[in-house]
């Protein structure tokens, strides 16, 4: 039997640094709550983030400002174009003292990845860190080398100027827990951002949270209970991606190239209980699923023609989807 | 004498031979030895052949490799004059100028008894040639010339003739139209008679009652049921949550069962009417999410609370109006 207020209570002492995380971003950002809150679901949920927006909504320092609030490493790769997969995971090199091969660890071999502008780096490039994302681990020369937990690769990507660079295919795509799109500011906001930018002390962040409380709030996370309505309220949600005409929404099945694969299942499912824990809840309600789906499907949807001609995106489809499927 | 009896019999011999010989004869041609470039060339091959001779198939394809084969009709048979007549026709065409010869093609055929050997009708090309029962006869080679398009360079370029305009066929519009309303004319028909047969089949009158009614009624039905006492408590607060909500979606025509117990809320508290309640929906909302998906196991009272809850929201929300449930029809 799951005693659910021992959870609650468990979960209401472990989340605590969630509060510490939060304040010592909005440090430095004003507003983007839902962008700081999803990069946190990723951490718990051991997925990884991709940020998209306009240049200058704070995607870059936000994920700075989150890592140096952490006792992590942290390491920032600008992708361009002329970027080599070597230049990421690291490369033998020849000591000409010894005769011998030695190996150079990259940058990649570090807690936090900062891919800036992921798609302006070749597939190659692309392919290397996705895998490194899927497998958790390195191969250089004949070594395999683990990657030290957590591990957590947030990218950025802006929707214009796409010319010179490279999309990440679908299948790649997928392996993003969240794809989080990103806003303007509102008008207070933006006075803020303006007042705390222009004054001569730009505050700093300080590391608050240790990474051994990401890794236990892993664990406890486990715990959150998740019903078996919740489980196919989900399931629900995917398979109209997939089938939509069995859901009633004949419309989308036009629109729809393809719906979403099991892996969004498996992310809506832990996406929704770090939800829960953040909220500080031991059991997940379908809100927590609501909260992340545009978040978690979103990319995993891929458009017809038909849907881009009408400019009918991946976004609305999975509103139709959400305002159709009962809520247990 | 002895002379005469040998003369008289070579001359009978001569003659059966004549009379009784299994003949065959061929012939290929085209029907104009000039062509120009693409023009469709008529090749025919004509055998005629006695009674006691089977044709087979010719076997043409390597002899015309020089040409575009456009279509091969199937033989024609007839008889003349007391022998068989077989003509073959080919549409050929080439698309290179200059001097053409189709060679001499080889037509097989079978003599006497031979004839009724079906194994031997199915050969191969090969085996054709090597099996000593299958005779064959030869055609004649063609020849014709296939000529470019003459041009005089001297003229000046004309532009492309433009399209030809056909004029109107009026009985062929008077048709058409005809067809469209003779079709649309079947349509409405059938349509007409489906709907008629639909009011005519459902005839019934359902009496719609207001939402607070309904509400009430399932909520008696589902204390009747006594799912909380039966330990069903998880069943019992989904059902009574669902009741309420399809209540909220009838009564203020909101999509309640597809919202959350957050975005239910919200909306209420953007409607006056339902300011009174807002409290109670709260807790009511809140507790079922509890059971539902929390494993909490309410105390027996709060169970009882739900259902004075839900009977307070719809009693507290209803349509002040003398509802008199009118009867309509049902369409």
């Amino acid at each position: 039997m799951v005693d659910i207020t021992a959870i609650n209570e468990k979960i209401k002492q472990e989340s605590a640094f969630i509060d510490l995380l939060l304040k010592e971003i909005g440090k430095v950002i004003v507003g983007q709550k839902d962008m700081v809150e999803k990069l946190i679901i990723g951490l718990l949920g051991n997925g990884h983030v991709l940020l998209e927006g306009v240049p200058g909504l704070a995607k870059t320092l936000a994920i700075k400002s989150l890592s140096s609030a952490m006792e992590a490493k942290f390491q920032r790769i600008q992708f361009t174009p002329d970027l080599l997969p070597a230049d990421l995971i690291g490369t033998m090199i020849y000591n000409q003292k010894d005769g011998e091969f030695t190996i150079k660890k990259g940058p990649i071999f570090a807690n936090f990845i900062l891919a800036d502008e992921i798609n302006r780096a070749p597939a190659k490039v692309q392919s290397a860190l996705l895998e490194a994302m899927q497998e958790k681990q390195i191969t250089i020369g004949a070594e395999t080398f683990k990657l030290e937990e957590p591990f957590i690769v947030l990218a950025t990507q802006n929707p214009i100027e796409q010319e010179g660079t490279y999309p990440l295919p679908e299948a790649q795509i997928d392996r993003f827990m969240l794809k989080v799109k990103i806003t303007y500011p509102n008008k207070e906001e933006e006075l803020l951002i303006l007042r705390k930018n222009v004054a001569s002390d730009f505050p700093q962040i300080n590391p608050v949270v240790k990474t051994e409380d990401i890794l236990n709030a892993r664990k406890l996370m486990q715990e959150v209970y998740i019903d078996e309505k919740i489980e196919k309220y989900i399931l629900n949600i995917v398979f109209a991606t997939r089938s939509p005409k069995e859901y009633g929404l004949d419309n989308l099945s036009e629109l729809i190239n393809y719906g979403a694969s099991p892996r969004a299942s498996i992310y809506l499912a832990l996406g929704a209980k770090a939800m829960a824990f953040i909220r500080r809840r031991g059991y997940v309600i379908p809100e927590d699923v609501r909260g992340i789906c545009q978040d978690v499907l979103r990319h995993r949807i891929a458009v017809t023609y038909e849907a881009e001609a009408e400019d009918i995106t991946s976004e609305n489809m999975i509103e139709e989807i959400l305002n159709k499927i009962e809520v247990p | 004498m002895k002379k005469l009896i040998v003369l008289l019999f070579i001359s009978f011999s001569f003659l059966f031979s004549q009379v009784f010989a299994q003949t065959i004869s061929v012939e290929a041609k085209v029907d104009t030895s000039q062509y120009l470039i693409g023009d469709l060339i008529h090749f025919s091959i004509t055998a005629e052949y006695s009674h006691e001779i089977k044709l087979l198939k010719p076997v043409i394809k390597e002899g015309l490799k020089n040409l575009e084969i456009l279509s091969i009709d199937e033989p024609i048979v007839s008889e003349e004059n007391g022998k068989k007549l077989s003509r073959f026709n080919f549409i050929l065409s080439k698309y290179d100028s200059g001097s053409v010869i189709i060679p001499q093609i080889n037509l097989f055929y079978l003599v006497g008894r031979d004839t009724a050997d079906a194994k031997l009708l199915n050969l191969s090309k090969s085996e054709l040639i090597n099996n000593s029962k299958v005779r064959v006869i030869q055609t004649n080679p063609v020849n014709f010339r296939v000529n470019l398009v003459q041009v005089d360079f001297k003229k000046d370029i004309k532009d492309v003739k433009g399209p030809i305009k056909i004029p109107y066929n009026w009985m062929e519009l008077l048709l058409y139209i005809l067809t469209a309303l003779l079709i649309i004319g079947i349509l409405f028909y059938i349509y007409h008679k489906y709907k008629k047969k639909k009011s005519g089949t459902t005839e019934e009158k359902k009496i719609i009652l207001p939402p607070h009614i309904t509400a009430l009624n399932e909520l008696r039905k589902l204390r009747e049921e006594g799912l909380w006492q039966q330990g069903l408590i998880k069943e019992y607060h989904s059902k009574i949550t669902e009741i309420i909500r399809t209540y909220f979606s009838e009564r203020f025509n909101l999509p309640a069962l597809e919202m959350t117990t957050a975005d239910t809320l919200s909306m209420l508290m953007k409607n006056k009417e339902t300011e009174i309640i807002l409290e109670t929906t709260k807790n009511f909302l809140t507790n079922a999410d509890l059971v539902k998906f929390a494993k909490f196991i309410p105390v027996k009272s709060l169970n009882e609370e739900m259902m004075q809850q839900a009977e307070k929201i719809v009693n507290r929300t209803k349509e002040i109006v003398t509802v008199i449930p009118q009867e309509v029809e049902h369409v």
